[in-house]
């Protein structure tokens, strides 16, 4: 079996999160857009570096951002952080699978032992 | 912490007696089969010891690196008709969420309706800024401490 779509999806995006600084970003930009200079400010470490983090984020699909004159302005992107969000709807999802498969399982077992008989 | 917590019921007929249908919601092997948290994932076992009192180990995840681990506690085991357990999933030693779980199962004639309640309760569901943005908050809380636990791992 190949891992889902979704899996790899997720996979890429808590790859992209599993940083101090990145995750740090992500709960600046929920506040709302901000500059890279103003996202880069309350991290000690040079431009450089703190951008590599931000490509990071960008190529996992967490922001994007976009260049107006001197100022590149960046954003949060909704839609991937809304699929690690739905825990409930997973925990349902997750007993659904299992249940599914299990009622697969109990029918086959019921025609191997009525074949057997 | 301020743990997310669900109850979840579920009602299923299946195609074995209640006795068949025991020995694959309980047996350690037959739960590798149909267990695994979705499809593109697996199960594997580590260790079993089905009893009131016993645990058993699955390692579970996807297929190339099955990075978490389900410990099941069975509490009450009243063949074939009742079972409760727990089920956590750690990740670096470190629990994500714990259900409680009961089967109850009603002979159907050659059947058995299975009835399942879960009771989650998940540790990583910490609100770090009161409920004024629960929904962005509460994701970045899971998220944190769920990539805490992978940079332990040394996946990041």
């Amino acid at each position: 079996m190949k891992p889902s779509h979704m899996d790899k999806h997720l996979n890429a995006f808590f790859g992209a999160m599993a940083d101090p600084t990145r995750r740090a970003v992500i709960e600046r930009l929920v506040d709302g857009p901000a500059t890279v200079s103003e996202i880069a400010a309350p991290h000690d470490m040079a431009l450089p570096s703190f951008l590599k983090h931000l490509r990071k984020l960008e190529e996992a699909g967490l922001v994007r951002s976009e260049k107006a004159g001197r100022v590149r302005t960046v954003h949060l992107e909704a839609a991937p952080l809304a699929v690690a969000e739905d825990w409930l709807a997973r925990q349902r999802r997750v007993w659904e699978g299992r249940l599914d498969r299990l009622q697969a399982l109990a029918e086959r077992m019921a025609r191997e032992e009525r074949n057997g008989e | 912490m301020k743990p997310d917590t669900a109850s979840l019921d579920f009602e299923r007929r299946l195609a074995l007696p209640p006795a068949r249908l025991w020995e694959v919601l309980t047996d350690a092997r037959h739960r590798e089969q149909w267990g695994a948290p979705s499809e593109g994932t697996v199960l594997e076992l580590v260790e079993a010891d089905v009893r009131e009192g016993g645990r058993d180990r699955h390692r579970c995840g996807p297929a190339e690196a099955p990075e978490f681990t389900v410990d099941t506690r069975w509490y009450r085991l009243d063949a074939p008709l009742l079972a409760v357990f727990t089920e956590t999933v750690e990740i670096g030693g470190e629990a994500i969420f714990t259900s409680l779980v009961t089967y109850r199962l009603t002979p159907a004639g050659t059947a058995t309706v299975l009835g399942v309640t879960v009771a989650v309760s998940s540790f990583v569901g910490v609100d770090v800024a009161g409920d004024t943005r629960t929904g962005w908050e509460s994701g970045l809380a899971n998220l944190e401490r769920y990539t805490s636990a992978l940079d332990r791992e040394g996946t990041a």
